[in-house]
């Protein structure tokens, strides 16, 4: 188990790790095509674009459901991104439920429904999962109890499972997220930056289930943790990371510190935590770090997606991080290129040297009073992510406008119940603006500027995540269940349909024998809600669900 | 709606040092005490102790005073019985799309009740007192 493993002999199995791995042509991973959605985000670069246009602008408004796959469980909704590979769909659904399904018709295939240790009746991280990985003839997914399953992908039988996280001794601490397929190794890293515990990145070997490396998230130095603190210092690994075959780099963004507010018991700038990652997926080395919030105090993880985008010879990147700015790096080196805010309200420091990515004048929360913080916890975007297309050169993405009121109380961590989220606070409340209304809107964006092109107000934040397509259209989910097709270039609304539950989930678009279809995972749930529940009260009353609805036009 | 598997691997260990492990594991489930009265549940350091546990546990999702969640604000409930409190607490809920955890082996019964404590001092009903 990974539990146990020192550092020397974690050296010694990743070396015998990469003996075993043949090595890896780039394309190893995705089917390739125009029709297939292979990957979590479409493709590595993390755009969530497909190159189909069948499906148009001028005749998005003719779109007719096809069909409808349920789960058949509710609990926390429906918030994966389906895959699409030749015909087939694959997702993930409440309880660690597997699928997969007709492309055409919805007929199911197949499906396998984990049994779950007891464990995870008692996790904070509960019945949700983000999506399935595809590759080298299996699908792969991690589990609520802290497993990776492997299934052939023609049968969906079982063909190995590897205990990675010991949850019942991690506080919780589990899979709720798609691992990435780098070759023939797998990677996926488990919950955890809230709770009491020490996260890391794990490198499996994909065909055999074999561990080859482990990366810690939390750096064993005094300059980072003090001795008494680094055990519970979080460092999550809780969502997608991105494989680029062309930098062989594996790129993935880690959580906020633990406990969340209170700096106090742990001096030091907290690495990796709130940092961007490049790990060599052979190996599992760190190539380059870059920390956006060093000494995290905010509770601003680093975790969402990246975008890849190549400018000429720069091969770039954009990482929005939860405390509103978007970090523009070169992915070779980890170099800082820009950093832009896309959140309106941010007041949790002065600014941001948009050269270095330096934070200038922090202020941070304390023991002695409430303060406000702008933008809250929760983010300035959740964790649903964005589209780019590279036919606009636009980002779409959600985003939020609201703060939160933290004052902070330390407690003794020998205390803290399991999977009791670790955030040491006495007073914590999600609040408009100051002098101003809490606000959610849909924008388009240059993703290396950040200048807007168009903006839509919603009346809820949007919590699922954009698709943007060749036919000029950007789809985005709300939560009352509606999806909305909008002109990509200049935010029309050309369409929308009521599913009946929100959404939480990816959309994807896929073709079969050159028939378009929009794929919508609609049921609502997740954490949000009932977090922001006393800023929204309309989110105690949303309603759950769980049917994969897939449209086309005739 | 759980397919629950009992492993032959034990998933409840006693209590381990705390440094050696680095992270909150599951303790053998204690005996729970019996239901106390309504005066003790009214007893203001029950309520304080509550509270600082509630806060620390269980505002993230409830909010502090209650208010949030995904059921409806605690200051709204009246007559809402003590014990199905403290077994909602012990043994977790699933209600159609949400999810609260199982609390039962993490949090020492004794203190459980001091949450209940808290949690029917800030119903409509609970008896008006300087501490609110």
């Amino acid at each position: 188990m990974f539990e146990i493993t020192r550092r020397g002999l974690a050296v010694v199995v990743g070396i015998l790790g990469v003996a075993l791995v043949s090595g890896y042509p780039a394309a190893a991973n995705a089917a390739g095509g125009d029709e297939n959605w292979p990957e979590y985000h479409r493709d590595y670069r993390g755009w969530r674009y497909s190159p189909l246009d069948k499906i148009n602008a001028s005749n998005v408004r003719k779109l007719k459901v096809a069909w409808i796959h349920q789960p058949g469980d509710i609990a926390q909704g429906l918030q994966a991104t389906p895959l699409a590979i030749d015909g087939v769909i694959y997702y993930i659904a409440a309880n660690n439920r597997v699928f997969a399904v007709d492309a055409k018709t919805g007929k199911e295939l197949w499906h396998y429904y984990t049994e779950l240790e007891p464990v995870t009746s008692k996790v904070l991280f509960a019945s949700y999962n983000r999506g399935v990985a595809v590759g080298l003839g299996k699908v792969f997914f991690g589990t609520l109890d802290g497993r990776v399953i492997a299934l052939d992908k023609t049968s969906g039988k079982k063909l190995w499972e590897r205990k990675v996280v010991d949850t019942a001794k991690k506080s919780g601490s589990n899979f709720t997220s798609a691992p990435t397929l780098a070759g023939e190794v797998l990677i996926i890293g488990p919950t955890g930056g809230d709770l009491a515990q020490h996260g890391h990145v794990f490198g499996i070997n994909a065909v055999s289930g074999e561990p080859m490396w482990t990366f810690d998230t939390l750096r064993d130095d005094p300059a980072s943790w003090p001795k008494t603190a680094i055990e519970t210092g979080g460092g999550g690994v809780w969502m997608t990371g991105q494989y680029d075959p062309k930098t062989d780099l594996f790129y993935i963004g880690t959580s906020n510190a633990a406990p969340d507010f209170d700096g106090s018991v742990r001096p030091g700038d907290n690495l990796y935590t709130a940092t961007l990652l490049a790990i060599e997926p052979k190996t599992g080395k760190l190539r380059w770090h870059h920390q956006e919030v060093p000494h995290d105090v905010w509770d601003f993880d680093s975790a969402y997606e990246t975008l890849m985008i190549d400018k000429g010879e720069q091969k770039l990147m954009t990482h929005l991080n939860k405390g509103g700015y978007v970090t523009v790096l070169d992915r070779t080196t980890g170099k800082v290129v820009n950093v832009w805010p896309l959140a309106k309200n941010i007041n949790w420091v002065d600014g941001v040297n948009p050269k270095t990515g330096e934070l200038i004048g922090r202020k941070e929360p304390d023991a002695t009073k409430v303060n406000t913080f702008c933008p809250s916890a929760l983010g300035a975007r959740s964790w649903n992510h964005g589209a780019y297309s590279p036919k606009t050169g636009l980002w779409y993405t959600n985003a939020i406008e609201f703060c939160m009121v933290v004052k902070v109380a330390t407690q003794d961590v020998k205390t803290v119940a399991f999977s009791q989220p670790y955030f040491n606070f006495d007073a914590l409340e999600f609040v408009p603006p100051p002098g101003g209304k809490a606000s959610s809107r849909l924008q388009a964006v240059d993703p290396l500027t950040g200048k807007t092109a168009w903006s839509i107000d919603y009346a809820l934040p949007g919590l699922g995540s954009v698709l943007a397509t060749a036919g000029n259209l950007v789809f985005n989910g709300d939560t009352d269940g509606l999806v909305h097709a909008y002109d990509a270039k200049s935010g029309k609304e050309l369409w929308n349909f009521n599913t009946g539950s929100g959404i939480r989930s990816g959309l994807i678009s896929y073709a079969v024998g050159g028939k378009q279809y929009l794929l919508v995972p609609s049921g609502f749930g997740s954490l949000f809600p009932g977090f922001a529940s006393g800023l929204y009260p309309a989110f105690k009353e949303a309603r759950g669900g769980a049917a994969l609805i897939a449209f086309t036009l005739e | 709606m759980l397919a629950l598997l009992m492993l032959a691997q034990p998933l409840f260990g006693g209590r381990s040092a705390f440094a050696e492990q680095g992270a909150t594991e599951l303790a053998p489930v204690p005996a729970p005490i019996s239901a106390p009265s309504l005066s003790e549940l009214r007893n203001p350091d029950w309520i304080a102790e509550g509270r600082r546990k509630f806060v620390q546990t269980c505002a993230f999702c409830h909010g502090v005073e209650g208010q949030a969640g995904k059921t409806r604000s605690f200051k709204t409930r009246e007559g809402w019985d003590p014990q199905i409190i403290h077994d909602t607490i012990v043994e977790g809920r699933v209600n159609g799309p949400n999810v609260m955890p199982s609390w039962k082996g993490s949090i020492p019964d004794a203190l459980i009740w001091k949450l209940v404590a808290y949690v029917k001092s800030l119903n409509a009903d609970a008896p008006a007192s300087a501490d609110k």
